[in-house]
């Protein structure tokens, strides 16, 4: 049975079909790959799994149940963590407590527990501290705990993204493009570390990216996206032989979009 | 690394041992002092006292959950107003009647908020301002609750020792909440609600949660202004007093808690101390507002405690009150 | 029945009003997302203006129709320029910055505009009638005044022109463009400020204008008329989805007939609660409001 299963979703703003007929199986522990020109939709299917649009049509399975309609945090309670586009860290907070807050949910104190400081609420602290700082460690980010999530570069930020999206123990993990705006020595980081990620935690992994170093790297298979539908899908061998990948990229900017 | 890392979880009897002391201060002073002191200068204490809690609740929920209230003094009015009504029509201690007042308020919160707080945007605002005007119009149109008219001959219990007793009660809660899990989830809130939501964290009722517990204190203040000169009145409730809360709460800085707190006792005490210019009042407090906001948007102490200008390594950063939202 | 007819001639007029007022709300809050505190203390200003402005010329004394087409075309421009400066002093050093800190320099100016008021002219005072007044009884008990003519015909003047600005013209497409991508719109070229500013002009000169006219109507005004309109006049905007032009129109029609009625059938006392029990209906039922598109979030 697939983790993950989209069949036949699409969903439409207006007139606009921004993604449709997509069909798309995850079997636990794959490591998959989402490209596409700009504007082919590729991070709308990501709003769709997570729960952000509902689908106008067809259904999204995950564990042989559909999620459509659970909405966002019922959809991440079961499973499907993310990273975004456009990293949202929260920036008031510190390194350690962005963390923390992904714990929240496995927390037993009640609110009276939390604020008259009874043991369940100490108790819960300790773990959650001592879980987070683990997780840092692992992820090296342990020596900044302490600082704002905002003072980090944008390379470590990334990073403490994808250990926060981890911290809430998904069995899929979603990455929206995580190598954007690095260099190929820090994308080639990258690659070590989400194979590492997949590897360590067990997850099932859902990658987006335009950096094609990256994911025909590192991808057993690849989707490819475009004008809102799939146009193939392979392995990275495949896909790079491809005549409608490759015309679907030439109509684009092939150096924009592999640069 | 430098140091052992200091203990994640400290034990909280130290806390409860100073919480204790300040308790007896508190009493001690009203036994030894109050006696002997000013009743003019008492009654501004007192006054401040309520400030304290009004501005508390709204700290919480404006300034660390990022939640645009403007309907505060229409949850102190139902607290002040059920405080009436319990201490009116039944014999229980009166100080239960503010602990019930609140209550109500707490309720009124869970009412306003539930339907409202699922919204983003600005709706908390405006339906937070007009539940403001709905609870004066049903008090004003209500006999049982006095109308127009207001309430009088209650009871006069509220007293520098009761009024002070309930601050150092809301200050250690709140204190409480936000420095625990909740209040991580508070700021994420503000930060970021997406980014929560994608981490399994239900937005919709941490920022209840907020609500509700803010309006509890706004009852409470609401409870003992009942008690404190033996009538209220809708008036001492409108929309005018919600903005006096909120700019406690603005100038103080948004994401602290003793910014509000030091503000909300100048504010409260200003226009006493300075009688003749009390027309201009509200034309100092406008000015005040649009003027920090343009030049210090985060306010006296945005995103940092009293505590943390003394500390020599700076504590990591609670809020940012220029962020975009 | 003639109840109802009277209370839907009143309800109208009162709509009508409330729409001048919404479009303001809804015109700049589709442009910047700002409810913009300060525009019921503008259209407060334009009272006034139009007062002074008619004693000054002397209309009061010897009411005329040219002369009150001058004090109409003086308070709206007052209006105008009183929206567009509170934008450029207020607003625009703040655009960069959250949306609560814009919020809250809102309503700082609008507590600033109405102590202002509260100061220099003191409480209540009457406003002259600067043109003949009739009333005419339809059937038994239902009466049209000369008031209500005035309100439907010079409302429905202006929504025209509105319209034609808003659809036909250039400066009409770039607030549009504005308010559908503020920074798309810079990219294009689009002068995004001095759209933003006229934006607030034509909000301003129609609180103006519902100003002029709810003085001729009520003959009182009051530093404090900005904030009770105002209030209600978003909330109107709110209703109708916030936003949509159409939709403030609607939604103050909507809302001016739910108050009369509501004083008509239940009491008078109870009718500054229904705007706010309309509007907290709408948000649990649809929250865009009745025109307003659903929008979607940008993740």
């Amino acid at each position: 049975m697939s983790l993950l299963e989209l069949k036949k979703t699409g969903i439409r703003f207006g007139g606009l079909r921004a993604v449709c007929d997509l069909d798309l199986a995850l079997p636990q522990g794959a490591l998959h790959g989402l490209i596409g020109p700009n504007g082919a939709g590729k991070t709308t299917v990501f709003n769709l799994i997570t729960g952000i649009y509902a689908p106008t049509e067809g259904d999204i399975l995950f564990q042989g149940t559909s999620i459509v309609g659970a909405g966002p945090t019922r959809i991440a309670a079961a499973g499907i963590g993310r990273t975004f586009q456009n990293i949202r860290l929260f920036a008031g907070l510190s390194v350690l407590d962005n963390v923390k807050v992904a714990f929240h949910r496995h927390l037993h104190a009640t609110l009276f527990e939390s604020v008259l400081r009874a043991p369940r609420y100490l108790q819960d602290e300790a773990r959650a501290d001592a879980d987070a700082r683990q997780l840092l460690d692992t992820f090296g980010l342990l020596p900044m705990a302490e600082l704002g999530a905002d003072s980090l570069p944008y390379g470590l930020r990334r990073r403490l993204e994808i250990a926060r999206a981890l911290a809430t123990k998904p069995k899929l993990l979603l990455l929206d493009e995580p190598a954007a705006g690095m260099n190929p020595s820090e994308a080639e980081e990258l690659m070590h570390l989400i194979r590492w990620v997949r590897e360590t935690f067990g997850v099932t992994i859902l990658l987006i990216e335009h950096h094609m170093a990256v994911v025909m790297g590192i991808c057993e298979r690849i989707t490819v996206l475009d004008h809102g539908a799939r146009i193939a899908e392979g392995t990275p061998a495949e896909i790079r032989k491809d005549p409608v990948v490759i015309e679907a990229y030439l109509g684009a900017d092939v150096h924009q979009e592999t640069a | 690394m430098a140091g052992p890392a200091a203990p994640a979880v400290r034990s909280p009897l130290l806390g409860y041992a100073l919480f204790a002391a300040a308790i007896a201060v508190v009493w001690g002073i009203e036994a030894y002092a109050i006696p002997w002191t000013d009743p003019y200068f008492t009654g501004i204490v007192i006054r401040i006292g309520m400030s304290l809690l009004a501005v508390m609740g709204l700290a919480l929920v404006l300034g660390f959950t990022g939640q645009f209230s403007l309907g505060h003094a229409g949850f102190m009015a139902v607290g002040a107003y059920g405080t009436a009504m319990v201490v009116i029509h039944t014999g229980i201690h009166p100080m239960v009647g503010v602990f019930l007042g609140g209550l109500a308020a707490a309720f009124a919160g869970l009412l306003v908020g539930l339907p409202t707080l699922r919204l983003t945007g600005d709706y908390l605002a405006v339906v937070t301002l007009g539940f403001n005007g709905i609870i004066l119009v049903f008090i004003q149109n209500t006999p049982f609750l006095g109308g127009a008219a207001g309430l009088t001959g209650l009871p006069v219990v509220t007293n520098f020792g009761w009024t002070f007793t309930w601050v150092l009660l809301g200050a250690l809660f709140i204190r409480n909440l936000l420095n625990s899990s909740h209040g991580r989830v508070f700021a994420a809130v503000r930060d970021n609600e997406i980014a929560l939501r994608s981490l399994g964290v239900d937005t919709t009722r941490a920022k209840v949660i907020a609500f509700v517990v803010g309006a509890f204190w706004a009852g409470v203040a609401g409870g003992l202004l009942s008690l404190y000169r033996a009538s209220i009145f809708p008036s001492q409730f409108q929309f005018e007093r919600s903005i006096d809360i909120l700019a406690m709460v603005v100038l103080g800085g948004t994401g602290s808690l003793s910014g509000p707190l030091i503000a909300a006792a100048a504010l409260t005490a200003l226009p006493e101390l300075l009688r003749p210019i009390a027309d201009y009042r509200m034309i100092i407090y406008s000015l005040l507002l649009i003027v920090t906001m343009i030049v210090r948007p985060q306010g006296l102490l945005g995103g940092k405690e009293l505590i943390d200008l003394f500390r020599r390594r700076p504590a990591a950063p609670k809020a940012s009150g220029g962020k975009a939202a | 029945m003639i109840l109802f007819l009277q209370q839907l001639i009143n309800g109208l007029s009162l709509g009508a009003i409330y729409a001048l007022i919404a479009l303001g709300y809804t015109m700049v809050y589709g442009t910047l997302q700002l409810i913009n505190f300060a525009h019921g203390e503008v259209y407060m200003m334009g009272a006034f203006a139009a007062l002074y402005l008619a004693k000054w010329l002397g209309v009061d004394q010897n009411p005329s129709v040219p002369g009150v087409i001058v004090v109409a075309v003086g308070a709206m421009a007052f209006c105008a320029v009183l929206g567009m400066t509170i934008e450029r002093v207020a607003y625009r050093p703040l655009r960069k910055m959250s949306r609560l800190n814009m919020l809250i320099t809102a309503i700082g100016v609008s507590l600033l505009l109405q102590n202002i008021g509260l100061l220099a002219f003191g409480a209540l005072q009457s406003f002259p009638s600067l043109l003949p007044e009739a009333k005419w009884e339809l059937t038994a008990g239902l009466v049209l005044r000369s008031q209500d003519v005035q309100i439907f015909t010079t409302t429905v003047a202006l929504m025209l022109a509105l319209h034609h600005i808003v659809e036909r013209t250039q400066i009409g497409r770039a607030m549009r463009a504005v308010s559908h991508s503020r920074d798309t719109a810079a990219l294009m070229g689009i002068p995004v400020d001095r759209v933003v500013s006229f934006t607030f002009a034509i909000g301003s000169v129609l609180a103006g204008a519902a100003a002029l006219l709810i003085a001729l109507d009520k003959h009182k005004i009051e530093p404090t008329m900005g904030s009770a309109y105002g209030l209600k006049a978003f909330v109107a905007a709110v209703l109708g989805g916030i936003g949509s032009i159409p939709g403030a129109v609607a939604g103050g029609l909507l809302l001016g007939l739910a108050e009369t009625m509501v004083s008509g059938y239940i009491a008078s006392t109870w009718r500054d609660a229904i705007a706010f029990i309309l509007l907290i209906g709408i948000l649990l039922y649809k929250p865009s409001g009745l025109f307003g598109k659903h929008t979607v979030e940008k993740v």
